[in-house]
């Protein structure tokens, strides 16, 4: 049995949500295995032009340490998000009360109606 | 703002409330680990019985957090856009009244807003990043030992030790201190997969299903186990002699679907993209769901499986959309996901039966004419329609005849299903009995589909033999009407 996906939990440093592409599945799968990275909801490569793209999960430790493996030679990293700090401030939009408990109160669509 | 977990139960409630004869609220019989109970929302004209169902699933994964607020504005939107007969925007995307109304008509959408609220509660409140249910970890257990991966505890290849090849790298584990992918101690262990199960059992007629994740962009179609393939049926998940190489990439051994099915998923899929892409200008390309590694136990696979796995089970086409390109965006920016994802989704839906049963109509006769009648003689000629697809097609006289014609087979006519791709004619008779030598007559008829709502007008006319005469002119057709036998 090939070694079970890590557990990628880290508490203390940011997380970044990186675009990782490769030029074909198995550099990428090695880069992901080398690497330790959360491969996020499923672990999907969309192909393009420049070869299979997959949205990995990485602390900058990991990624250092991912850049130094033989895999990471062939694989382009560009950084997408830091997942951490979107996420500190996303909990500033999750309101204390409930905006529906009253009755009458229904939510509204976001498209426009006409 | 995003909703809460109190915010998306009581969403469901003052909807079914508002919107009484358009909705439901169904609860699910299997509370959470920390004792929530959930709700589905159907949105639809029809009754459950008299539909086919769409089943849409939100906050599998409780990190990500802008399914559920999606649901809740989607079935907002149709809600209040049929109420109020009008269609809907959504940034370059249009959708008119009619189809609102055709798809409300024509299909039951159910809404599973936040299938894990336990994680979303937590992931609200504690670990942003928490991504499983909050099933309590075993004895000792620190925090990365709690909970399961909701969409790896699904009965499909649940086992992956013991049903992939040892170097297919599946991307779950058997690990209960997995901060990501623990699978469960069982299949369906938790009730979180029970209730979406429950669903599936109970809820008659779901024939699709589209389980909203995030983020890549990406629109995923079955299968997720292995590579596709149209050519062996027996090279499947229920067969046990691939279990030691089952998911390896490339091995020319893949999982079985038929050629039809992997157009219907592909065609769909690609209709969702195209819906997104109207909106922003976003590209959420299709793949399958199976690119890099194998997934097992995923809520997608598990719908399609179950025709497979027990034949007198519905078939269900399962689909999975990963919306954005982050879990926790500014809600500014997950409002425009929302909207995006709104309209790929309305305009996959739109879609459903064309492409899956291959459901067309077209008017081939748009006028009828009864011409040189003899007086007093009746005559029939019928409006023609060319009919595709594998549903029964029901022709239905909505308005009319006016100007004396009649409708001597009845008011409604059924056109056996025929099968994908074939077409043959379904034919409403009308007749007409000539008046006065020289007169003639006009009228209409409008008839609906009731499969796809559409309504046709049909311009109806009719002379008598002889030579025109002075006087009324509208005196040509059921001036000495004949009573027609139904048939």
């Amino acid at each position: 049995m090939s070694p079970e996906p890590p557990d990628d939990h880290s508490s203390d440093e940011h997380v970044f949500r990186y675009r990782v592409i490769g030029p074909d599945a198995e550099q990428l799968r090695t880069f992901i295995a080398e690497s330790g990275a959360d491969a996020s909801c499923r672990p999907v490569a969309v192909r393009s032009e420049a070869g299979l793209t997959v949205q990995l999960l990485l602390t900058r430790t990991q990624l250092g340490r991912a850049r130094a493996t033989r895999a990471g030679d062939g694989v382009v990293i560009e950084e997408v998000e830091d997942v951490t700090a979107a996420q500190q401030a996303a909990r500033a939009e999750v309101g204390p009360g409930n905006r529906f408990a009253q009755r009458g109160d229904v939510p509204h669509g976001l498209g426009r109606k006409e | 703002m995003y909703l809460t977990v109190p915010e998306l139960a009581s969403a469901v409630t003052s909807l079914s409330a508002a919107y009484p004869g358009l909705s439901q609220a169904i609860d699910v019989p299997h509370p959470t680990h920390e004792g929530r109970a959930s709700q589905v929302l159907r949105v639809g004209v029809q009754p459950t019985s008299a539909a086919d169902g769409l089943l849409i699933l939100g906050g599998v994964h409780a990190r990500e957090w802008i399914p559920p607020d999606l649901c809740i504005s989607l079935a907002a939107d149709l809600l209040e856009a049929y109420d109020g007969g009008t269609g809907l925007i959504y940034g370059g995307a249009t959708f008119s009244a009619a189809e609102i109304k055709k798809l409300l008509h024509t299909v039951n959408l159910y809404f599973f807003p936040c299938v894990n609220p336990d994680g979303r509660s937590f992931s609200q409140s504690g670990d942003a990043n928490w991504r499983k249910n909050r099933r309590p970890a075993p004895g000792g257990g620190g925090p990365s030992c709690v909970g399961v991966d909701i969409n790896r505890n699904f009965d499909f290849l649940w086992d992956h030790t013991a049903r992939f090849a040892a170097d297919a790298g599946v991307r779950t584990s058997a690990d209960p201190c997995n901060y990501q992918t623990y699978r469960g101690p069982a299949a369906a262990s938790e009730p979180e997969t029970r209730n979406v199960v429950w669903v599936l059992d109970n809820i008659p007629r779901i024939r699709w299903l589209v389980d909203v994740h995030s983020a890549v962009p990406v629109v995923l179609h079955s299968w997720g186990d292995d590579r596709n393939q149209t050519t062996a049926p027996d090279d499947n998940f229920g067969n046990t002699a691939l279990d030691a190489v089952r998911g390896r990439l490339g091995d020319g051994i893949g999982e079985y679907l038929s050629g039809r099915d992997q157009l219907v998923a592909t065609d769909l899929a690609g209709r969702l993209r195209d819906g997104v892409l109207t909106v922003r200008g976003a590209d959420y390309p299709v793949e399958q769901a199976m690119t890099l590694y194998p997934t097992s136990g995923a809520s997608d696979d598990y719908a399609f499986s179950r025709h497979f796995a027990d034949p007198a089970k519905p078939k269900v086409f399962g689909w999975t959309v990963e919306c954005g390109t982050s879990f926790q965006p500014a809600f500014s920016e997950a409002a425009e996901v929302i909207r995006e994802t709104s309209a790929g989704l309305l305009r996959f839906a739109l879609g459903l039966h064309e492409v899956t049963d291959g459901l067309l109509i077209d008017l081939r006769t748009p006028a009828v004419s009864f011409p040189d009648t003899p007086e007093g003689e009746t005559t029939e000629a019928a409006v023609v329609f060319d009919c595709s697809g594998d549903l029964e097609i029901h022709l239905d006289v909505t308005a009319g005849p006016t100007g004396g014609f009649g409708t001597p087979a009845g008011a409604s006519v059924a056109v056996p299903p025929q099968g994908f791709g074939v077409t043959t004619q379904g034919r409403l008779p009308i007749s007409c009995t000539a008046g006065p030598a020289g007169t003639s007559a006009t009228g209409s008829v409008t008839v609906r589909c009731r499969e796809t709502t559409e309504e046709f007008v049909i311009a109806l006319s009719a002379n008598s033999a002889g030579p025109p005469v002075a006087g009324p002119a509208d005196a040509g057709c059921g001036t000495n009407p004949v009573a027609q036998p139904a048939t």
